[in-house]
């Protein structure tokens, strides 16, 4: 616990639609420590972006924290005022949106909008925060950094644009970065880059980083920790390596062979067949029962419990459930 | 020995500017040097994959092979005539193309049925209880199912949607199709589906496939032989197998070694070569090769002459000054 920088308990987050009610998080619980690099991995549409915009308090208007607590270094989240979060967001954690261009204004310079958010979010003065914002878009690697400051943001390229919003969530050199899809806009020479200068400032300033992510290959390069979400709860969690060599659950098992790996030949993929469920009306049982080979009948009747089968490594699936053998 | 029956496309020194304003106050137009002469071959059911950065020309080589955009120079052969010039109806039947995003490429207010039928009315193809049992047919083909015809794109996933869009494609029966980034935009589990569908389609009905992607590990598994564009230009054009084990541009070595590998260990022991700066712009490419600007190599000869895109071992093709001996 005394080390563990954010801590989510058992976080239920719903959305009002004219379709119905939309159960986006059921039963969410997981913690990262300090300097400590968790991916989060899982099917379009499995409720990662809605566990983070959970946290900082960022949901769309018809969406609800049910119920769940969020703690984030000792400070217990829902007991804090709109305005005592804003001050957090920025300055302790900064966060890096899955769509670039929607956090941009396109009125304003891409030097203001730095500048700005400098300003508001440490103890520099204007002249200083601009010498910094020159900084800050040399590390991201934008060239001729003076010049591209006084630019729009319709003059970026996507890539550079999610560059300077990495640039604006780690000005305030902020204790918890998160990251969602931070590189998909880029190119792999450009993310390698991007992933570089997240290393860099990890070690350098002990961030935590909560990085979401499709790519499997980007959580093997900077992650401590893995967490699995499929439908809206927490399939699996452990280590990387835990995950990558050892997985529990049919949904990473499955994940983990999808991908194709270079030194392998021509031979098929195994793709995961079948569509994610509709979270609307979600399966009472297990979320993947549709789509698992090892479904028994369990699984459709009662949702499997998370059980660890080592310290920091567990999985929710009936067949870790002694009972289950043979049902 | 006829080239006809060996090769079903040859693209000579294909070329593609678009010319764009600078300004609403000037009236000079500036070129985007989108595709700059570029050649290939690609054989009967052969996939040749296309790689590169985003920018670099990847769909505008595509659309202009298609002549969905019209070429500012080269010439394509379809299996064995020029149709560089020709009125392209005829030809529209036998060249399809898959298009980039899912999402926007159907129209939201026919059925999926009507989208798919769509090219057999234009081509007249099939009508009546005909078209219908195509229509159905195609949809089993892609893993969808009749009842799917009757329902609007809105109501598919992602995954969906890019199987109707494949279905659409085949609809005319073509035997060669460009697939621009058809996987991208769906998810991994998702992508291999479609990924072996491609590939089952290919060896039931003898497509040819242009497969236009920047996922290195897919366009690696799908590939016969890969192509790398750089701004604009092929770089480099190998077997798969070679252009990964082998990659002989320094740009093709950087992109390779950027790939993160899904696997920790291996993944902490790779060396990666960061690239230095930016892609310049397609509209004042930097003189001699392109690349130098971020190249590790780059010496004085390579801002002064284009290096040739040539042979430098047997069916393994680069343009760099380092093979110019
Ligand atoms: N504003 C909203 N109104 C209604 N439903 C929503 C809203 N935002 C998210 N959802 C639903 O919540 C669920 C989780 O969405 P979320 O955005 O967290 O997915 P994700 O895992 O981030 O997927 P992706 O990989 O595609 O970004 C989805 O079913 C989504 O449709
Ligand atoms: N219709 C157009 N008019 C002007 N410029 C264009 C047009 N279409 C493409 N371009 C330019 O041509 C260049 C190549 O674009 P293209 O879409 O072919 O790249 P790409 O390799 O497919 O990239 P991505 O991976 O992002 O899809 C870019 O600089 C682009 O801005
Ligand atoms: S609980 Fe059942 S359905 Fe769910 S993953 Fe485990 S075996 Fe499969
Ligand atoms: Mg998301
Ligand atoms: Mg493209």
């Amino acid at each position: 616990m005394k080390n563990n920088l954010l801590e989510i308990n058992n976080l239920y987050t719903t959305f009002r639609t004219y379709a119905g009610k939309v159960y986006a998080l059921n039963n969410v619980s997981f913690s990262i420590g300090k300097g400590e690099a968790v991916g989060v991995v899982g099917e379009s549409g499995s409720g990662k972006s809605v566990t983070m915009l959970s946290i900082m308090r960022l949901l769309a208007e018809n969406g609800f924290v049910e119920s769940g607590s969020i703690i984030f270094d000792n400070k217990n989240l829902s007991e804090l005022t709109d305005k005592q979060m804003q001050d957090l967001r920025g300055n302790e954690i900064g966060m890096i949106f899955q769509d670039p261009m929607t956090s941009l204004n396109p009125v304003f310079t891409i030097g203001n909008q730095l500048v700005e958010s400098i300003v508001k979010h440490t103890k520099l003065n204007r002249s200083e925060a601009k010498q910094k914002a020159v900084e800050l878009l040399k590390m991201v690697g934008i060239p001729s950094p003076e010049k591209r400051l006084k630019q729009y943001p319709h003059e970026f390229s996507g890539g550079m644009r999610q560059r300077v919003m990495i640039a604006m969530a780690l000005s305030c050199e902020p204790k918890l970065l998160i990251a969602d899809e931070p590189t998909t806009a880029l190119d792999v020479t450009i993310q390698a880059q991007i992933i570089e200068l997240m290393k860099d400032l990890k070690e350098k300033l002990n961030m935590s980083i909560i990085l979401i992510t499709h790519d499997l290959g980007l959580v093997a390069d900077i992650c401590e920790k893995v967490v699995v979400m499929y439908g809206g709860t927490i399939v699996e969690q452990g280590t990387t390596e835990d995950i990558f060599y050892n997985p529990q659950h049919p949904y990473t098992k499955g994940l983990l062979k999808c991908i194709p790996r270079m030194n392998m030949g021509r031979e098929r993929l195994k793709p995961i067949e079948g569509q994610p469920p509709d979270m609307i009306n979600p399966p009472k049982g297990c979320p993947f029962v549709e789509r698992c080979s090892s479904a028994m009948k369990i699984c459709e009747l009662q949702k499997p419990i998370y059980t660890e089968i080592k310290k920091g490594h567990g999985a929710a699936c009936w067949l870790h459930e002694a009972g289950s053998k043979g049902v | 020995m006829s080239s006809k029956h060996i090769n079903i496309l040859e693209v000579k020194n294909l070329t593609k500017y678009f010319s764009v304003n600078k300004g609403l106050f000037s009236n000079q137009n500036s070129v985007v040097k989108a595709v700059d002469d570029v050649s290939f071959s690609i054989a009967k059911g052969e996939t040749l994959g296309l790689v590169g950065e985003s920018g670099c020309g990847k769909t505008t080589a595509g659309r202009t092979v298609l002549r969905l955009h019209e070429p500012t120079k080269g010439q394509i052969i379809f299996d064995g005539t020029d149709i560089t010039k020709v009125r392209m109806k005829p030809y529209r039947k036998k060249m399809q193309m898959i298009f980039q995003d899912p999402y926007a490429s159907l129209n939201p207010r026919m059925t999926v049925g009507d989208i798919i039928g769509e090219p057999m009315d234009i081509h007249k193809l099939a009508k009546g209880k005909e078209r219908k049992d195509r229509i159905y047919h195609l949809l089993e083909l892609v893993g969808l199912n009749k009842e799917h015809a009757n329902r609007y794109p809105h109501e598919f996933s992602g995954g969906q949607r890019q199987r109707v869009g494949i279905a659409r494609a085949l609809a005319v029966q073509p035997e060669f199709i460009v697939c621009d980034e058809p996987i991208s935009a769906l998810d991994v589990s998702i992508q291999a589906q479609i990924v072996n569908m491609l590939e089952d389609l290919q060896n039931s009905l003898g497509l040819t496939y242009l497969f236009i992607a920047h996922d290195l590990s897919m366009v690696k598994h799908i590939s016969n032989r890969v192509g790398v564009m750089y701004l604009g230009k092929l770089v480099e054009l190998a077997k798969s197998d070679e252009l990964y084990d082998k990659p002989a541009h320094p740009y093709t070595q950087a992109l390779l070694s950027a790939i993160p590998i899904a696997d920790p260990k291996a993944s902490k022991e790779k060396k990666r070569i960061i690239l230095e700066g930016d892609v310049p712009s397609p509209i004042d490419p930097p003189s001699g090769c392109r690349f130098r600007t971020r190249c590790p190599y780059a010496t004085k000869i390579c801002a002064e002459i284009e290096p040739e895109f040539k042979e430098i071992s047997p069916s393994h093709m680069c343009a760099c000054h380092l093979y110019n001996k």
